[in-house]
């Protein structure tokens, strides 16, 4: 397998934000992440398109689809072109995930935190191969990757997105009525190229902290404000998630 | 053209793509083809007039995604898409003066179905429903399902087809170069199903390019004996300059094609990325020619879409999914517990059953119902194929319908009004059928007896045209404690029947030792006796490991396990099974179930629980064990010593303990310990529900009674439910925004017809805030605080 499952990712998804005190409970998160391997099928599959940013959103030329809202345009503001990217772990994994609900709460929990993990390693796998594309150009770089669900980026666009990629047909990638990714363990993304030097200064003034969003000083040393930075502003329920308040945090897509 | 007259005898030459075309032409990437056959037929008349004047002998219609869901986002419907896409074909047949067929094209909905996606059978069903019923108002010749990656679609599609039309029938499904399906389908699987539906042209298209498909084609060419179809892509598509691009060319596409050809293919076009170069060059070489004749191994194989079960050799079939003379599986059934079902189903297929029978025959239940709700559970988590067990042939009807691959018929027998009920759905389903040996005058008691009507059977099978590989017949295994003399007679029967019917055998096994001692022996030495005489599926208990044992002994002793080497590593498994890298639990043995519990050692509960029970009342065990470590537990986990894993660990452990305490209930008519019963269920639109599992667990270990509908619950079944059974307290969850709409719609219909009971909603978008504003009463952050309304709700 390219990619890597993290397994501090996994203990982060199964909301343990110190050690895991627990010989057996390591060993079966151990046990799970070799044995979720042979599950996984990674389809992917990656566009480029150029963009034009108009009042009314981002338009993907080339394409029906046109992204709205601020989020992603704010994202965007520094980009001409971007990448469009879908990856799916396969109906193996929740196939497992289905059979653990029935056999086991602890197992099948474990199990799902070890699938989320592998998408996203698989996802961090991907766009390394997109970055590496890009820089290979010359003066370019890539921005991070921006999900349909993050800020006010609707998932309404899921079905339009899989469809611009023609995803179902080539990696049996779907969107249910729901607009959700199915099979579960999805991802599809947006990411921006942008000019070597903007990104740098970028992530310069990431790592400045706004001072006003940070109401609620507790618990400040559990929390990754970074990580925050770079996700949690942009998610709907910023104000409301414990998770975030905890500093264990989901990752979770929808 | 005389599509029928030609097919299997003549080369039939179908179009190239139309979708890759297109986008060449100018479709931009997101938009509908669809849309084209109103707002620029003339574009898609000339690709149809090109392929007409290249040699395609069958126009497929531009309807590749003409279902109602994607027709959504046009403003078209299916009628006016369809239709005018067939009159477009016959346009460009009769400008050009060059005659085809006309096929209805349909291709996948594009969504998931159930269980790994929402979408359900039925639904599928009627999306391709009305895309037949339209295809065939408007002239179509022949109806062609394609670029199918699940095999319940395939069915849902074919189905369709068959019950709404009378045309032919195409059906090619998509492969990945590891021979499996997207959903994980095999080829073996796909040929069985799809001539069991009886489909008229079988094969494979899109993906990969001819080269790639090769060994996948050749499999389909050896194993089917419907006319062969290939519609490669031109290889696979590689991005120049922002464009796709399919790198073969047409020689290089065709000589794949031709190297199949020669051994037997029918029906040759091509998909994506082909056009009309590709089908001038096959239709130079090939048109008119005959097909190639070839062998084809007739395989009697029963199979779920993963996994296929030769019924040639002895396969294990599991018994224990039956009510028949258990307690806790009644009970179990009565309460709608499916859990409880599917744990047996695992249990069965871990200790290597390779089919399991399923048997739900209670009065007391819907049987129609809750077969289909099993089947599906089942074939949701386990590609073990099912024998479905019934005696009403209206619940084996509805059970084949659903169910996804080629099943067992568990039976008919010689009663002719029983054989002309049951045998349709079994023809019409392509499943395999037991026939058991004995009619309306009880069972014979010679083996002759039994011969002269398992030939009754299949000749009457014949009737229906099913084949005796697809027959399988039971002697009917008598008591030897009432019958003794009886015994022989069966295996008696047996050989008989196997050696002069040519068809399999099966038999249940355990009946033989009924009301004698010592039955696992008798078993096993009957077993032996049957395997021996030709013997092909045993029925039996799967975790008798003697029973096993005998199994893989006789198939050492018959000289089907070649130099004994399954037999060999089977033991060594046996002997290792106590041997395991896992870390043992204390060797200090625990004798305290609350530690137990605390520690989460999940195997020790049922030991120390039966323990306990020695000493006390079941209700007492629950006091003085069970809730004083729960709430330790709880109490470690809000303090952040612990974290939801060990949480989660202990609540299993404790629901070992229920289980032991329920069965000592169910033995013993105890006083009842429950608190009260929640019905919970995840609506519409999830797929997955371990938040909810946890919540559920939790609250089983409360004392609460769960009546768990599941996930993607109709409104009308959770309204139902909580009707029927007078039920306090609801809990809802829901995973995505998009689907706490389904939440709303569901508690205003509950509020509607019941509006004394108390809704509480949980999941991951859920907040208080939301929660108010779709008129739930409670938020359940998460269990603890499920336990806390519980509690709340019932002290009222």
């Amino acid at each position: 397998m390219k990619f890597k499952i993290d397994k501090r990712e996994v203990l982060r998804y199964l909301q343990v934000s110190k050690k895991l005190d627990d010989e057996k409970l390591n060993f079966l998160i151990d046990k799970t992440i070799t044995e979720i391997k042979d599950l996984i099928n990674l389809r992917y599959l990656y566009q480029k398109f150029p963009i034009k940013i108009t009042d009314q959103g981002v338009k993907v030329e080339g394409t029906t689809l046109s992204l709205k809202g601020e989020s992603i345009r704010k994202h965007l503001k520094d980009s001409e072109k971007i990448y469009i990217m879908a990856a799916t772990l396969g109906t193996q994994v929740d196939r497992k995930i289905s059979y653990y609900e029935k056999i086991s709460v602890t197992k099948s929990m474990i199990f799902d935190a070890c699938a989320t993990a592998a998408i996203e390693g698989a996802c961090d796998y991907i766009e390394a191969q997109i970055k590496k594309e890009v820089l290979a150009v010359g003066n370019e770089d890539i921005s991070f990757r921006y999900s349909p669900g993050y800020g006010d980026l609707g998932i309404d666009i899921q079905k339009e997105i899989l469809r611009i990629l023609n995803a179902p047909r080539k990696i049996g990638l779907t969107a249910s009525k729901y607009n959700m990714l199915l099979p579960t363990k999805s991802v599809t993304a947006i990411i921006g190229v942008i000019a070597k030097k903007i990104e740098v200064e970028k992530q310069k003034e990431l790592l400045n902290l706004d001072s006003e969003d940070d109401k609620e000083d507790d618990n400040i040393e559990a929390r990754d404000l970074e990580f925050e930075q770079r996700h949690c502003k942009k998610c709907l329920l910023y104000q409301e998630c414990e998770l975030r308040r905890k500093g264990i945090y989901c990752g979770a897509k929808s | 053209m005389e599509l029928k007259a030609k097919l299997g005898k003549e080369i039939i030459i179908f179009d190239g793509a139309m979708g890759t075309v297109l986008q060449q032409r100018g479709l931009k990437a997101g938009d509908i083809p669809e849309r084209l056959n109103i707002e620029n037929s003339d574009d898609i008349i000339d690709i149809h007039k090109s392929y007409l004047k290249a040699g395609a002998e069958i126009l497929t219609t531009n309807t590749f995604g003409a279902n109602a869901l994607k027709m959504n986002d046009l403003d078209y419907s299916v009628e006016e898409v369809i239709s005018a896409a067939v009159q477009n074909a016959r346009q460009a047949i009769i400008e050009s003066g060059i005659d085809a067929a006309v096929a209805l094209d349909m291709g996948p909905i594009g969504e998931l179905l159930e269980p790994m996606g929402s979408l359900e059978f039925d639904e599928a069903y009627n999306l391709y429903q009305q895309q037949v019923l339209v295809g065939v108002e408007s002239g179509a010749d022949l109806i062609h399902i394609e670029t199918i990656a699940d095999l319940y679609e395939a069915r849902a599609a074919v189905l369709a087809a068959k019950e709404n039309s009378n045309l032919p029938i195409f059906c090619t499904l998509t492969f990945e170069e590891n021979g499996r399906t997207f959903t994980g389908g095999s080829i073996r699987s796909m040929i069985s199903v799809l001539e069991g539906l009886g489909v008229d042209g079988i094969g494979l298209n899109c993906s990969l390019g001819p080269e790639k498909l090769e060994t996948l084609v050749e499999e389909v060419l050896n194993y089917s004996e419907t006319p062969v179809i290939l519609q490669a892509n031109a290889g696979l598509p590689v991005v120049e300059d922002g464009e796709t691009v399919f790198k073969i060319s047409p020689e290089e596409y065709f000589k794949p094609l031709n190297r199949l050809y020669q051994k037997g293919l029918a029906v040759v076009g091509g998909c994506c990325g082909t056009n009309e170069d590709f089908i001038s060059l096959i239709a130079e070489n090939l048109k008119n020619k005959k097909v190639k004749e070839r062998e084809v191994i007739k395989e009697s194989l029963v199979c779920s879409p993963s996994q296929s079960v030769n019924l040639e050799g002895v396969n294990v079939v599991g018994e224990r999914i039956n009510p028949t003379g258990k307690a806790v599986f009644k009970e179990a059934l009565r309460n709608g517990d499916l859990d409880y079902i599917l744990k047996v189903a695992v249990e069965e297929v871990d200790a290597g059953a390779d089919i399991l029978d399923v048997n739900l025959g209670l009065p007391e239940i819907d049987e129609k119902k809750v077969m289909v709700k099993v089947i599906k559970e089942l074939q949701g988590i386990l590609d073990t194929p099912l024998q479905i067990d019934s005696s009403n042939p209206e619940v084996i009807e509805e059970a084949l319908r659903y169910y996804n691959g080629t099943a067992i018929v568990n039976s008919v027998n010689g009663e002719t009004a029983v054989l002309e009920k049951t045998l349709p759905a079994v023809k019409k389903y392509g499943a395999a059928v037991i026939g058991l040996t004995m009619d309306d005058d009880g069972i014979p008691t010679t083996a002759e007896g039994r011969f002269e009507i398992a030939e009754r059977i299949v000749i009457k099978a014949a009737e229906y045209g099913i084949s005796r590989d697809k027959i399988i017949i039971d002697c009917l295994t008598l008591t030897a404690s009432a019958q003794q003399e009886g015994v022989k007679e069966t295996l008696k029967a047996l050989k008989m029947v196997k050696e002069k019917l040519g068809v399999k055998t099966t038999l249940g096994i355990s009946n033989v030792s009924f009301g004698l001692p010592a039955r696992t022996i008798l078993n096993r030495t009957f077993l032996s006796m049957a395997l021996y005489q030709g013997l092909n599926l045993p029925i039996v208990d799967p975790n008798d490991e003697e029973i096993m044992a005998a199994v893989k002994a006789a198939a050492v002793l018959n000289n089907t396990d070649q130099g004994a080497a399954q037999y060999i590593e089977y033991m060594s498994v046996v002997e290792k099974k106590s041997d395991s890298a896992e870390p043992k639990e204390n060797q200090v043995e625990e004798d305290n179930l609350q530690t137990v519990i605390i520690k989460g050692l999940k195997n020790e509960a049922a030991r120390l629980t039966k323990a306990a029970l020695k000493e006390r009342e079941a209700i007492a065990v629950v006091n003085k064990y069970l809730i004083p470590a729960l709430d330790i537990v709880g109490e470690r986990y809000e303090k952040g010593e612990i974290f939801l894993p060990q949480l989660v660990q202990s609540a299993e452990t404790v629901k070992e303990a229920f289980a032991v305490l329920k069965e000592e209930m169910a033995r013993t008519g105890g006083r009842d310990i429950s608190k009260g019963k929640i019905v919970m269920a995840t609506v519409k639109g999830d797929v997955h529900d371990i938040g909810k599992n946890i919540v559920k667990t939790v609250l089983e270990n409360y004392g609460y009674q769960i009546i768990d509908l599941g996930r993607n619950v109709n409104v009308k079944d959770i309204v139902n439910e909580v009707k029927e059974n007078n039920i306090k307290l609801l809990g809802l969850s829901a995973l995505m925004t998009t689907t706490v709409k389904n939440m709303e719609k569901t508690i205003k219909a509950v509020r509607e017809e019941v509006p004394e009971v108390k809704i509480m909603v949980g999941g991951a978008v859920l907040t208080t805030d939301y929660a108010d504003m779709i008129d739930a009463d409670y938020y359940a952050r998460d269990a603890k605080k499920a336990v806390e309304i519980a509690r709340q709700v019932f002290a009222e």
